[in-house]
């Protein structure tokens, strides 16, 4: 109860204010460029990764990336930087 | 994208991590603070990825906790391109050799110019050169520097002028101007002999010419002593009148002599502080003690070291400190004057033509003002009082036949 009610202050927070969402309510913020590179910050670790695959791990649910020639160009805690040809990017809720 | 400089001087390596929990393994290495880069998927077990050199050891707890191994796939960086070369050790101190061979002949004297001076002061100042060490194959950071070269030099060549010391590159450039050798007269037109200033006449030497003034006889300045003008009065002839007129001179000189003299003396103990300078950076290799006496001077020697054309930014520098006394002396007035006597004589005599002589001095008056003795003193000298002056021969015979002809008017 609690907790919702805290989500439900922290969306009201960033609707009213000028205050990124990604920074008040802990979403990742993905970058991209082209197909070329995708820029995810604010994950919360690596689940898969393959030539093809890349399934990060969110505050929420899933991110999966699909493509070809997948390179990890940067690891952070909370960033990284992935190089490949990108082909579709899928949240996957959590139950 | 990280090619950042610490990345290729820290080193770098490429590893093959196999195990079944490769990404277990790649957030656990991350969150601890581990730099991981490049990551690839070889196979379902097997990935590749870079990390810091300095970095395996700290993967290796989180290898065992899941079960993974590591394999060496490639070494970057600067650590290995050291290991690399030191299995090719020849090369390697060939390349030391090489650079410290001409750092050194870069260094060194290649050549010494003696500009002007004829065979025998060449082969003096060769000499001297020698036993200062400066010679060709010299390293120049050991040698003097060049202002105290040209003063020994000059101090040492009593037929020599000038000597001035420069270098240029490797060379040593000695310029040096002798004294020139007394030129034979030259002749000179007809002229008479005139008294520079008031005096008494004393003797009269005459080598050419007629003397017009007598011993005993004062004269003023500008008064013909000896006429260059010879011969009968009605076909005179004219020669350059040549001569010694010595005459007794009278002069009033003022000295003062302080009575209480501060001197500095050295007592001859010296220290040598020895420093290399990098880049404007002052390191001592020798001699650290920061003021070795308290009354000191110093002098400071620098020398670039160069290499090929460059000078390079790091130099040795010399300095030599010596320790000197304060004393001072207390003169009596006996003491004083004595001093003041000669100084006046000297700074008199210094003025005059070069055989002159004081015949009489005496002390007019004796002061003492503010610790100092003032003195005045009265000379009586003998000098040359003779001074040339040409005439043309046209005047003087213009001048002569007009005086004829008066006299015969009358």
């Amino acid at each position: 109860m609690a907790k919702r009610w805290g989500n439900q202050l922290k969306s009201w927070f960033a609707n009213h204010t000028d205050l990124p969402s990604d920074v008040v309510l802990d979403l990742p913020r993905i970058t991209m460029i082209g197909q070329l590179h995708i820029y995810i910050e604010n994950h919360r670790g690596v689940l898969a990764f393959s030539n093809t695959e890349l399934r990060l791990s969110l505050e929420t649910g899933q991110l999966l990336i699909h493509g070809q020639h997948f390179v990890l160009k940067t690891i952070l805690p909370e960033e990284i930087l992935l190089e490949g040809t990108i082909k579709k990017v899928e949240f996957i809720e959590s139950g | 994208m990280r090619k950042n400089w610490n990345e290729a001087f820290f080193g770098h390596v490429s590893v093959i991590i196999t195990g079944q929990l490769t990404e277990t393994f790649i957030n656990q290495a991350v969150r601890e603070g581990i730099q991981i880069w490049d990551v690839k998927r070889l196979d379902e077990q097997r990935l590749v990825c870079s990390m810091m050199l300095q970095d395996i050891k700290r993967i290796k707890p989180i290898l065992k906790k899941t079960s993974c191994k590591i394999h060496f796939n490639e070494r970057y960086g600067f650590p290995f391109l050291i290991k690399r070369l030191m299995a090719r050790s020849g090369i390697v101190i060939g390349i030391i050799l090489c650079v410290a061979i001409v750092f050194i002949l870069s260094n060194m004297v290649w050549h010494i110019e003696i500009n002007g001076a004829d065979a025998k002061v060449e082969e003096q100042i060769q000499k001297l050169l020698k036993k200062k060490h400066i010679h060709v194959g010299a390293l120049e950071f050991l040698l003097p520097s060049l202002n105290t070269i040209e003063t020994d030099l000059s101090s040492q060549l009593p037929k020599v002028t000038w000597v001035g010391v420069s270098k240029k590159g490797t060379t040593y450039r000695i310029d040096v101007v002798q004294k020139e050798l007394p030129k034979k007269e030259k002749v000179t037109g007809p002229r008479d002999l005139i008294a520079t200033k008031e005096a008494t006449i004393h003797h009269v030497y005459v080598e050419k010419g007629q003397s017009v003034v007598s011993p005993d006889q004062v004269v003023q300045k500008g008064d013909l002593l000896v006429s260059g003008t010879i011969g009968k009065t009605e076909d005179p002839s004219f020669v350059s009148a040549k001569g010694e007129v010595i005459g007794e001179t009278w002069y009033h000189a003022t000295t003062t002599v302080p009575l209480k003299t501060d001197y500095e003396t050295f007592t001859g103990a010296t220290y040598t502080k020895h420093e290399l300078s990098f880049f404007g950076w002052d390191v001592p290799i020798w001699g650290f003690q920061k003021q070795p006496f308290k009354y000191e001077k110093h002098e400071r020697s620098t020398k670039n070291f160069r290499f090929l054309f460059w000078k390079l930014p790091i130099a040795y520098k010399k300095i030599d400190y010596r320790q000197y006394d304060h004393t001072n002396r207390q003169l009596s007035e006996a003491q004083a004057l004595a001093i003041g006597k000669v100084d006046a004589r000297d700074h008199l005599l210094r003025q005059l033509p070069e055989k002159s002589k004081v015949l009489q001095e005496n002390v007019k008056s004796q002061q003492i003002v503010d610790g100092k003795l003032v003195l005045k003193i009265f000379f009586i000298v003998e000098e040359d009082i003779a001074k040339p002056r040409a005439f043309s021969t046209q005047e003087r015979k213009e001048e002569i036949e007009k005086q004829n002809q008066e006299d015969s008017e009358e």
